[in-house]
């Protein structure tokens, strides 16, 4: 299975949409329009749908399972007993594919975290994806956002494996 | 006294999210107003069961929203 994914340093509002509207062309899949849960959680029917916002970052992520993604400065600073920033977004990526919320297990490490791909975002952040199944590829879609309906998406999609 | 659970609690919490003591009061949550995100709210039960000898379960972290929360779970 795949996981598409987007980061950006800067999130404008419209940003979501236009992610959905690549993962719908990319993945040839019938995704239905963007809506947002109570929380303000982006939700489409047909996809699965993860957001993630730290200083300097945002992430996005879209499967046909449920994905989870976490994105932080690598320099955040982190007590000694969670570990390491890296495992850190291990746990929560986990946690929002669960939609279960950071449970004590999860944060303890009693948990076993699914497969998880590392995203090489940039030189200061460190994330990770996290999916109810193996991941197989990363498409990573570049800074500059094409606009929908440039027919620019497809070139602009770099394809990257990771397992 | 709930002073003093009170205003241990705002040090820990000043401390972690680097904020300053007049911008935590009981009523402040700290998710909507002091922007903590999810790593945050771990530290500070993990800072919360080191200082007050505590074991926080799920479920009562779950039912943290505002300091007052806090304070009201320590002082039973």
């Amino acid at each position: 299975m795949y996981v598409f994914w987007i980061a950006r340093r800067s999130a404008t509002a419209d940003w979501a949409p236009i992610a959905l509207a690549l993962y719908r062309k990319w993945s040839g899949r019938a995704v239905g329009e963007l809506r947002h849960a109570p929380n303000g959680r982006p939700i489409a029917d047909g996809a699965y749908i993860s957001v993630s916002h730290t200083d300097g970052m945002s992430a996005i992520a879209l499967a046909d399972v449920p994905v989870g993604i976490d994105v932080e400065r690598k320099d955040r600073p982190i007590s000694q007993a969670l570990g390491t920033i890296a495992d850190w977004t291990r746990k929560e990526a986990y946690a929002k594919m669960r939609g279960s919320g950071l449970t004590g297990q999860i944060v303890r490490g009693d948990v076993p975290i699914a497969p998880y791909a590392e995203l090489d975002v940039s030189a200061e952040h460190v994330a990770t994806v996290c999916c109810a199944d193996t991941v197989r590829w990363v498409y990573r879609v570049p800074e500059d956002l094409p606009s929908i309906g440039s027919g620019n998406a497809d070139a602009d999609v770099g394809i990257r494996d990771k397992r | 006294m709930m002073q003093q659970t009170f205003e241990q609690l705002r040090t820990i919490i000043c401390g972690i999210l680097s904020v300053d003591a007049d911008q935590v009061t009981m009523e402040t949550n700290l998710i909507e107003d002091l922007q903590a995100d999810s790593l945050d709210v771990v530290e500070i039960i993990m800072q919360v069961e080191n200082t007050f000898g505590v074991e926080v379960e799920d479920e009562d972290a779950d039912k943290f929203k505002t300091i007052g929360d806090v304070v009201a779970y320590l002082e039973k």
